[in-house]
């Protein structure tokens, strides 16, 4: 008897998709680490066009939350990111009157998060882009403070290295140098970035010393934009850059699993998801330049706009972005965190 | 310590094969991968001409949605189009619209549907269910003909079921064929049961044919996959798979997906009856000639349906209309399908005679289609279509909860005996394989079935 032989596919003559396509891995969910999904978009990246790749945004069926199916490979990163993404680059040269206010705005946020902070407090942002709001502690808080960032983007680290700040080119996994080192954490705009959400949060956990804060800030999956935009055009999605997207609750499962207790688990308004949805929209449809230009970063208007109608969200607490305090319980000491005092 | 999990065999590299085989592997599940055949895809294959003409076993269709889940949405192209029209006496009428404007169809529609408002049984057979719905005159003249031309089987004989697919209501209908016009993409309508339908999800098709998605998802399976493998016997054990005898040996299994025909299915099966019921399910065999031709949009619509017997096919499809990347251009081919038994002579004709006895018939619809006829190719299967006979209607429902057998699973379009088209069969794979694994964080199904 012989034995089956093994004949394997036969080698493709031609790539099956075309060379400008990228490297795309498949995603579970990060809660339930579980396949278990059902499709809620199809999309594109609307707003830098990075490539003709379509994305599937899924909601997990066990938790219900948000995310990005297939995604972009680490090795495609530098194409996903292209040097124009606006984290790398939200000066008051390219923003102008919105740059002024949104700095007002989130430098009286910011330090109501550091309320009974130590004069001596260290603070870490994660995921810090251009050091925006490391720039805003800077220039709004006590001059003892300790202010680091960290990111794992070449591009962004360097932006804000030339604004003077102490920024290191990692992931945070790898400050393990620190462990218990900090009293505050910021992690705005990031953790839907993020590969493992869990790992990254749990490592932050372990860079706060006992009782340290940790504040993330990121796009609420069950606001009113994204009711009415989650079909495709939901700016919050980001296609293919944001990975995980939560709701109050799926947050708080987040932190449970990161080991962190909730503090506080409320919403705060921006008016960026409204406007990126409609241009998204518009763009897909084709709209004229001029329209599609009324909603963007650097329009006034629709900001303002959406800034107004966020208001009212928060009211009903739906607001557009989900503002998290968690907190590293008193007790949990690890043997090897050193003293930091 | 226990022996290594066998792995979960699959029977056939098709569509739904190679989603269940993805699937499990991407859970770390052991799988391996039977085919018969010298290539992947099953019907699901596709063929480029030399001339570059792409066609597949009739036109499929695929969505966005689809092709994102698997990661080919960069390949292909949106259609802009779909339209079906049916031609009676000589006479082109759009679907649904034209035909409803026909003052005749109207009435005998209204009529019916007047009728019978209270105390109305449901329909038992496919004829009951068109009168039903259709009224006389459309059930007579369109849609009982097209039915047992497809099928092969009277329209008495069919289980009211077959309907199942077409369940939309005019006003859904109306609201995508609005959302294509406005966004001119081809917004799908009454082609997906398992998820829901949206303005965000239209059709769209590969460049080179839908063989695409089967070639995507074996990749990363080359180690699992076998070609010329025919699975021989499935070997259950008390109501249990254990193992599958492919090419004279016994390999073990703990479960067994097989996306063969059931009546194939049921002779495979070794160590059990509980699989003999299905050796006298049906399957329609189907001839799909493609005409090459010079000119584009010589048909009034994308489908045609060609209802009056006198023709030997009853649809005929131009699917460069609405895909222009199918045909060189300046050049189109129509698909036209036509339904027979492998005892018939039209199964066994020789390619050039079938071109023939298709331009003759032609003729009426492009009356210079000889002119324009540059030869044709033509695929044959004799598993085109499920046919729903009312005789074992309860058996096939019984099928689609289970096989009866522990570890085996039926899958596919084939597999599961039902009409789905591609995009249910992807989600009801992976919902078949989810049924196997526990979804939370817990043991694997290697542990499940140790």
């Amino acid at each position: 008897m012989t034995a089956p032989s093994m004949i394997p596919h036969p080698p493709l003559a031609a790539p099956l998709l075309p060379s400008d396509t990228l490297r795309l891995e498949e995603a579970q969910c990060c809660l339930c680490h579980a396949a278990d999904d059902e499709p809620l978009a199809v999309g594109e990246d609307f707003e830098y066009h990075t490539s003709r790749d379509t994305y599937l945004a899924v909601r997990c069926r066990g938790c219900g939350l948000v995310y990005l199916k297939l995604r972009p490979a680490d090795s495609e990163l530098s194409r996903v990111y292209p040097p124009s993404y606006h984290a790398f680059d939200f000066s008051p040269r390219r923003y102008g009157l919105v740059y002024a206010v949104r700095h007002r705005l989130e430098a009286r946020r910011l330090l109501a998060f550091c309320r009974g902070l130590s004069a001596d407090a260290r603070i870490l942002d994660v995921g810090c882009g251009d050091g925006f709001h490391l720039r805003l502690l800077r220039e709004f808080g006590p001059s003892g403070w300790t202010l680091n960032g960290i990111d794992t983007s070449a591009r962004a680290v360097e932006a804000a290295r030339a604004a003077g700040l102490s920024v290191r080119l990692e992931a945070v996994q790898e400050l393990g140098d620190e462990a218990g080192r900090y009293d505050l954490a910021l992690l705005i705009a990031t953790i839907e970035h993020v590969a493992d959400p869990v790992e990254v949060l749990s490592a932050v956990r372990r860079l706060l010393r006992p009782g340290g804060r940790v504040v993330v800030a990121t796009d609420n999956s069950s606001s009113w934009s994204f009711r009415l935009f989650k079909g495709r055009h939901w700016g919050g999605y980001h296609f293919p850059r944001h990975w995980y997207l939560f709701s109050p609750t799926t947050i708080a499962r987040l932190a449970e699993r990161a080991g962190l207790e909730v503090e506080r688990l409320g919403t705060m308004v921006s008016p960026v998801n409204w406007t990126y949805s409609i241009r998204n929209a518009l763009t897909d449809w084709n709209a004229p330049r001029w329209l599609v230009e009324r909603f963007s970063l650097s329009s006034p208007v629709a900001l303002g706009v959406f800034t107004l109608l966020g208001m009212v969200q928060q009211l009903f607490g739906r607001g557009e972005l989900l503002e998290v305090v968690l907190r590293r319980p008193i007790d949990d000491v690890e043997r090897e965190t050193p003293d930091a005092s | 310590m226990p022996a290594r999990t066998p792995p979960v065999i699959i029977i056939g590299a098709g569509m739904a094969g190679l989603t269940a085989a993805s699937a499990l592997r991407r859970q770390g599940v052991p799988v391996r991968l039977f085919e018969a055949g010298r290539e992947i895809a099953g019907l699901a294959a596709s063929f480029v001409d030399e001339e570059g003409f792409s066609f597949d076993f009739g036109a499929h269709f695929i969505t966005n949605r689809l092709a994102a889940a698997i990661g080919v949405g960069a390949a292909c192209r949106d259609v802009r189009y779909y339209g079906e029209s049916v031609v009676l006496k000589g006479k082109t009428y759009s679907y649904p619209f034209g035909l409803a404007a026909s003052p005749r169809f109207l009435a005998s529609a209204a009529g019916r549907r007047g009728r019978g408002v209270f105390g109305r049984k449901a329909p038992e057979t496919a004829a009951e269910w068109l009168y039903e719905s259709y009224g006389d005159a459309l059930a007579e003249q369109v849609a009982i003909p097209i039915m047992e031309a497809w099928s092969g089987a009277s329209a008495d004989r069919l289980a009211a079921s077959v309907g199942e697919k077409f369940g939309h209501g005019i006003g859904h209908t109306m609201l995508m064929k609005l959302a294509t016009r406005v966004l001119k993409k081809a917004v799908a309508s009454g082609y997906c049961n398992e998820q829901r339908e949206s303005v965000h999800v239209w059709h769209v098709y590969p460049e080179g044919g839908v063989s695409l998605l089967c070639k995507k998802m074996a990749e990363g399976l080359e180690d699992v996959l076998q070609l010329q493998s025919p699975v021989q016997k499935i070997i259950v054990d008390s109501g249990r798979v254990v193992a599958v005898r492919v090419n004279g040996q016994e390999v073990a299994a703990s479960a067994v997906m097989s996306t063969a025909p059931v009546h194939i299915l049921s002779k495979l099966v070794e160590g059990t009856t509980a699989l003999q019921h299905l050796a006298r399910f049906r399957y329609r065999p189907m001839v799909f000639v493609n005409l090459r031709l010079r000119g584009r949009g010589l048909m009034q619509d994308v489908v045609t349906w060609v209802p009056e017997r006198e023709f030997p096919f009853f649809r005929v499809t131009e699917a460069p209309s609405s895909m222009p990347w199918l045909a060189p251009p300046g050049k189109t081919m129509l698909t036209v399908d036509i339904g027979c038994e492998t005892s018939d002579p039209v199964w066994s004709m020789p390619e050039e005679q079938l071109g023939e006895l298709c331009l003759e018939h032609l003729r009426h619809m492009i009356p210079d289609i000889r002119d324009r006829y540059l030869g044709c190719r033509v695929l044959r299967t004799p598993i085109a279509y499920p046919v729903y006979l009312k005789e074992y209607e309860e058996e096939r429902l019984a099928l689609k909860r289970s096989t009866g057998v522990d570890g085996l699973y039926s899958i596919g379009r084939n597999g599961e005996f039902s009409h789905m088209l591609l995009e249910d069969l992807y989600w009801r794979t992976l919902k078949v394989v989810r049924g196997m694994t526990p979804s939370r964080p817990g043991p694997t199904l290697a542990r499940v079935v140790a």
